[in-house]
């Protein structure tokens, strides 16, 4: 593109310009692409050590859930 | 350039976007330095090369950080998913502690309800009676037409379904009024003592009868029954409350 955009440079600056331009708005594009990107807040290790510490919790809570059920020994009329 | 502050630590959006910012700077610096050795004719080859290597190495780490970007998108996606799940979790922990929650208070409901049973039966048996005497004693006062007046009761007949203004006073609560009081004198209602017949003879009198009328009015094993007793154990009050007994279970068949 760089080469294309120089070798025209001679021969139509109309053309050039609209190359700049194109450029310039690509890079704009990327910057907003880049705002609305999800999940790159953290870095790739602090983002697996709250994968981590979620998969941590499901654990745990399916656990305390198993522990739960198995003691209720009476059954719970439904309302 | 901002290419080496990118830390470890920043996030991968920070990296890239300085990576974009490095890359924009980049290609507008070889713009203008292909635009300035092409208007002044000068070659100046090395240093366009080199502007040209960074920007293809600094586009290098822009797609890998863009890689790295998507993996993260793909691993937060999957965090969504199980911070969904945790929180499905939380409610049914919540719930299920709520209903243990209940069970507790109902258990312990009953718990205390079973303890003053208990306390209850305990005391019955300490101050146990014997139903029999129980009975005995209800045959007593059914008998004495204290609940109930007989089938053949007719205006004028003293015995009522009620205690006589005599019967309370030598009563449990006619004593309590007055306990030194000697005899029911002075402590006779406004009507009984303006007829003034109670002070002379301890016994009801009415206008419709004399004394011997009421005493005659009633059967001879009558004579006694206007005189409740508490359950005793003599002979003579196990022998009324036979007579009284056979005496309510009849007056029904009086009437026939």
């Amino acid at each position: 593109m760089w080469v294309t955009s120089i070798d025209s440079m001679d021969k139509d600056s109309q053309d050039v310009h609209q190359l700049l331009n194109e450029l310039r708005t690509k890079f704009v594009e990327t910057h907003k692409m880049i705002k609305t990107m999800q999940g790159i807040n953290l870095s790739p290790e602090q983002q697996q050590q709250q994968l981590q510490h979620l998969r941590e919790q499901v654990k745990t809570k399916n656990k305390l859930l198993q522990k739960y059920k198995s003691l209720c020994m009476f059954e719970i009329p439904k309302e | 350039m901002a290419a080496g502050a990118n830390g470890e630590q920043s996030s991968t959006r920070e990296r890239l976007l300085v990576a974009l910012e490095d890359l924009e700077l980049l290609a507008r610096e070889l713009i203008e330095v292909l635009a300035i050795s092409r208007n002044q004719k000068l070659a100046q080859p090395g240093e366009e090369s080199q502007i040209l290597e960074l920007l293809i190495q600094r586009d290098k780490e822009f797609q890998e950080l863009m890689k790295l970007a998507l993996d993260q998108g793909k691993i937060h996606h999957e965090m969504q998913v199980l911070e969904k799940v945790v929180e499905k979790r939380d409610n049914d922990i919540q719930q299920l502690q709520k209903q243990l929650k209940e069970a507790e208070h109902i258990l312990a409901t009953a718990v205390y309800q079973a303890k003053e049973k208990l306390k209850s039966i305990e005391k019955a048996r300490k101050g146990a009676i014997s139903s029999e005497e129980i009975i005995k004693y209800a045959h007593r006062i059914s008998a004495s037409n204290a609940v109930c007046a007989p089938l053949t009761w007719v205006p004028g007949d003293p015995r009522r379904p009620y205690p006589t203004d005599l019967e309370m006073r030598s009563g449990l609560l006619g004593q309590m009024n007055n306990p030194s009081a000697n005899g029911v004198n002075g402590h006779l209602p406004g009507d009984a003592l303006a007829a003034g017949r109670l002070p002379d003879v301890l016994a009801p009198q009415y206008p419709w009868q004399s004394s011997d009328m009421s005493m005659n009015m009633l059967p001879p094993n009558h004579s006694n029954d206007f005189m409740l007793e508490p359950p005793g154990h003599n002979k003579e009050n196990e022998d009324d409350v036979e007579v009284m007994s056979t005496d309510s279970s009849s007056s029904s068949s009086d009437s026939d």
